[in-house]
């Protein structure tokens, strides 16, 4: 087995998720699609006490529009937003991600930093260190 | 930490580590090696299997991950019959040589084939292929390959 050991937890709503996240804050890991953390762990570069997984948490992924701006929930998937109807409107030039990755991803890991068209970065988007 | 899966159709039961990768538990725990492991980092698509209807890179989810879920490896596409449309496809057309991501590239298409959305022009197939790599082929045959089976 390739990652160090950790708990993994895997709670069904955001107030289970954030009461974890409160009592391990200094050990926690958030996991969505994995696609960005998993080598990180596979790698050792995290070694995270617990995982905890965000893909059983009800009401975290979606797309909606909202007059002029389009509301993406950080959990949808970025094979969901190219397969929008509201997304493909855009018509951003997509690198290829991968199906489980989560829109959160750029904002969680550096080796996809510019893995989202600019448009719809998430705003706490930053360049790894 | 306890993982109950539908395998190939078969009940998969087990008690793992968390950090035991969905790839491993195919190979090492149901001896499922149809499934190659390429980069182990997401690159590669060797390891891809379908997970409820996705084709996903075992290499990058836990098996605890696929807890409740229905998994479909290489193995299930003949099963004990002949070979299905796809692998014939790929047989006829030589799209493999090593045959090393032949594999993850059949659980692409077949996730694709299942869902009605296989393309049929050579731009959208090479589009579709572009999570696996494959370094005998060129990709040509296999191209070809795919262009049989969507016409």
């Amino acid at each position: 087995m390739k990652p160090a050991s950790f708990e993994m937890s895997r709670p069904e709503s955001l107030e289970e998720a954030t009461r974890l996240l409160a009592d391990n804050h200094d050990t926690a890991r958030l996991i969505a699609g994995g696609q960005s953390l998993v080598p990180l762990l596979n790698f050792r570069l995290a070694t995270p006490g617990i995982l905890i997984d965000l893909n059983r948490v009800a009401g975290l992924a979606g797309i909606r529009r909202e007059g002029a701006a389009l509301h993406i929930k950080a959990m949808t998937r970025q094979q969901e937003l190219i397969d929008d109807p509201l997304v493909s409107a855009l018509r951003l030039y997509w690198p290829k991600p991968g199906v489980r990755s989560a829109i959160s991803r750029p904002a969680a890991a550096a080796p996809s930093a510019a893995a989202l068209p600019k448009p719809i970065r998430p705003p706490n988007f930053r360049s790894p260190r | 930490m306890k993982v109950r899966c539908r395998v190939n159709n078969e009940e998969a039961v087990a008690d793992v580590e968390p950090r035991l990768l969905l790839s491993d538990f195919i190979r090492h725990e149901l001896r499922l090696t149809g499934t190659n492991v390429g980069c182990e980092m997401g690159v590669c698509g060797a390891c891809t299997v379908i997970v409820d209807g996705n084709p996903v890179r075992s290499c990058l989810m836990f098996a605890v991950q696929a807890d409740g879920c229905v998994v479909r490896t290489v193995e299930s596409l003949a099963g004990e019959g002949p070979l299905n449309a796809l692998q014939v496809a790929f047989q006829e057309h030589h799209a493999l040589q090593c045959g090393y991501c032949t594999p993850g590239i059949l659980m692409t298409l077949q996730a694709l084939l299942d869902r009605g959305a296989l393309p049929s022009t050579e731009t959208a197939i090479r589009e579709v292929l572009s999570g696996n790599i494959c370094r005998c082929t060129g990709y040509q045959n296999i191209v070809d390959a795919v262009l049989a089976i969507a016409q």
